[in-house]
């Protein structure tokens, strides 16, 4: 199984190998034979290249954080297909109408910062309202149809400034 | 399985509104909840305290295992009829944990009308036993009624799902080989007496249970033999005599240990062998689902988000995330179940009528659970979607629900209107249980569109008679219309009739599907088969 961790900002990736005592770990070209053993309370037995510690883990979210040798860490768990996705550019910068209808109300305007989950318009669709809100933080680019307009499917609604690229 | 990312702002006033006004509706809930469990006129308290009988409340917390959960059913079953004075259909059904096995429990209510049986009740009895037959669950009965309503009994003598399923029921699950504990703690009279009579194992209180076909005034009426209760059909005459019942008890906590102690007996069934995981809370917190479903029906939301908060690390694999997107699917797990989940993000177009019969098929022949979240307006009106064949699409997804063998659950998120009820299994697509939120709405179509309908009619009819309507006139006959057609498309008023199995607060959604997961595997899944596809 391979996992992508981040710790200290560093970016690691583990391929975690079967062995008959526990795991064997591949950094890079290293492999280390590994164990790990519960005793309760949040304490382990930790063994890695035969030597042998104690660590205390706690895991919150996708976050591990691990006491070993005097130290904390954070290990953060970074998910493969959300770390894919956003390296192939991800997201539109435009959402479209899930469905054909009207606009019924426009809460922002062109060169607006909006907020992830904040509301752009809200549009009338089946007796049915349904707010697009903001997929991402941003700056509104354009608002493509104006209030009381009617539409198709996938005609665009509201676009955000591209993302600058990092 | 990649984590859901929340779009909700749950600092946004929207979010604050919906979260103040969902709490209200969930206190509104508990409170009516506790009232059926609870309240009674002291009068009948009284009397059942004379006749040294438990409230069936204090019998259920005997017999269920300490500290374990039970699913109660329909708790709010018949709160819209007979004037409200039957609470929960005098009957408590439910899935629970007794001597380590899950069970269905029925128990008659004595502290409701003497435990009679009214249509509801009748409907209530056959559904809890529908469950157990279509999950293999052993039933314990804790007998104590009247026997059937008289006054009413034209509504629950004589058809198919009437009484007699009762019964039948019973012995539909004797020969699958799924046992059932009766505990006759009061009088089973008239058809009443079969249940304990068709239960592999009965237990019976001396002093206060008896079963027979008529009571003592029945028989004086019938032949002149004047005998009472115990002496017709009591604990002695059955266990020592006529061998009706199996096991004495002096006292109804005597029989409770017995039964107890006869489910602890029982063959443990074989789980179906699917892939579970161990199980992880959802990332996020499930009390935000107050935030997140709307204070008016017509308003839509993204389903995602209710997803994220029912579904193991609010993990969901969605699979075609860009085609049909008005209906999401996909896979996730509850409390470490596989399960496939089907959610309305919209109207059913033709494309995601044709994806939701595809991932129906696909989970069928993959084995996966079935999981339906509604919050649907129907399939999509008009000329231009009619050419492309919305009726026939939306057959197929119909079709591909019926054809549909492994187990299914439906959640009514919201609404649930029209032939998108049938698409989303619906009551009558058989999910081995169907929940219900509190806000819910569901008819066949939606109130205002429907209240229109009817007030246009009436008002054509009355302008044919000649006469012309001002606005207030119009206005007078539609409003009774639109209340009486809300009243009866609300959560309350389904979960009054029966058409789901009980109404659920939303942050209890979880724990109900891993209980209802759970159950459905001791019955193995089946082959799917289908009929014929319109292409």
């Amino acid at each position: 199984m391979r996992r992508i961790l981040r710790v200290a900002d560093q970016r690691h990736e583990v391929l975690v190998l079967p062995s008959r005592e526990g795991r064997r770990l591949l950094l890079g070209r290293d492999v280390h034979p590994a164990s790990l053993r519960a005793l309760g309370g949040g304490e382990y037995r930790l063994e890695v290249d035969g030597m042998a510690h104690r660590a205390w883990i706690a895991v919150r979210g996708d976050a591990i954080h691990v006491h070993v040798g005097g130290r904390s860490w954070t290990v953060e768990c970074v998910d493969e297909l959300a770390e894919t996705a956003a390296a192939s550019g991800g997201a539109s910068d435009t959402a479209e109408a899930p469905m054909p209808g009207t606009v019924v109300r426009v809460m922002v305007e062109t060169g607006h910062a909006v907020r992830r989950g904040q509301t752009l318009v809200v549009i009338e669709s089946m007796k049915m309202e349904t707010a697009i809100v903001a997929w991402r933080d941003g700056v509104v680019a354009a608002v493509h149809r104006p209030l009381g307009s009617t539409f198709d499917r996938r005609a665009p609604l509201v676009s955000l400034e591209p993302e600058p690229s990092s | 399985m990649r984590r859901i990312q929340s779009n909700v702002d749950t600092r946004s006033e929207t979010f604050l509104e919906n979260q103040r006004h969902n709490r209200r509706l969930i206190d509104e809930l508990r409170r009516r909840q506790e009232e059926v469990r609870f309240r009674r006129p002291q009068r009948d308290i009284d009397r059942l305290t004379r006749q040294k009988k438990l409230l069936v409340r204090d019998r259920l917390s005997l017999l269920l295992d300490p500290g374990t959960p039970f699913l109660e059913l329909s708790t709010l079953a018949a709160n819209m009829a007979y004037d409200g004075e039957v609470p929960g259909a005098g009957q408590v059904t439910g899935i629970g944990m007794v001597a380590g096995r899950e069970v269905v429990i029925r128990a008659d209510d004595a502290s409701v009308k003497g435990g009679a049986w009214y249509p509801l009740s009748v409907k209530k009895i056959v559904r809890a036993l529908d469950i157990a037959i279509e999950n293999r669950l052993p039933v314990v009965h804790i007998c104590d009624s009247a026997g059937g309503f008289l006054p009413l009994q034209a509504d629950l003598f004589a058809d198919r799902y009437y009484a007699g399923r009762m019964f039948r029921n019973q012995c539909a699950l004797s020969k699958m080989g799924v046992p059932q504990v009766a505990i006759v703690v009061g009088h089973c009279t008239a058809g009443g007496a079969y249940i304990p009579a068709l239960s592999e194992y009965s237990v019976i209180v001396r002093g206060t249970g008896a079963i027979f076909l008529g009571g003592p005034p029945l028989v004086k009426a019938a032949t002149g033999e004047v005998v009472t209760a115990d002496e017709l059909g009591g604990c002695d005459l059955h266990t020592q005599v006529s061998g009706t019942a199996d096991y004495p008890a002096a006292s109804e906590p005597e029989a409770i240990a017995i039964a107890r102690d006869v489910v602890a007996q029982l063959r443990r069934p074989t789980k179906t062998d699917i892939d579970t995981a161990d199980a992880e809370p959802p990332a996020y917190d499930p009390e935000e689902l107050y935030g997140i479903v709307p204070r008016e029906v017509k308003v839509q939301f993204d389903m995602r988000e209710i997803i994220a908060r029912l579904v193991d690390g609010s993990r969901f694999h969605e699979y075609q995330p860009a085609y049909g997107t008005t209906l999401v699917c996909g896979f996730a797990r509850i409390w470490g179940y596989p399960v496939g989940i089907l959610a309305n993000n919209g109207v059913l177009f033709n494309d995601s009528s044709l994806k939701g019969a595809h991932f129906i098929e696909l989970c069928n022949h993959n084995r996966t659970p079935l999981v339906f979240l509604q919050n649907i307006t129907g399939y999509m009106v008009g000329r231009e979607y009619e050419a492309r064949g919305i009726t026939k699409d939306g057959a197929k997804m119909i079709m591909a629900q019926t054809g549909s063998v492994v187990p299914k659950f439906t959640v009514i998120v919201n609404g649930s209107f029209g032939a998108g009820n049938y698409g989303m299994c619906g009551r009558a697509y058989d999910p081995r249980l169907l929940f219900m939120w509190p806000q819910g709405q569901i008819s066949v179509m939606g109130g205002e569109q429907a209240a229109g309908v009817l007030s246009e009619i009436k008002v054509r009819q009355l302008e044919r008679e000649g006469r012309s309507l001002g606005a207030e006139e119009i206005a007078a006959i539609r409003e009774p219309i639109v209340e009486e057609y809300t009243r009866r498309s609300s959560a309350y008023y389904s979960t009054s009739e029966l058409w789901d199995d009980g109404l659920l607060d939303p942050v209890d959604t979880r724990n109900a599907l891993a209980i209802a997961l759970s159950c459905s595997l001791n019955t193995p899944f089946a082959d799917p088969s289908y009929g014929v596809f319109r292409f």
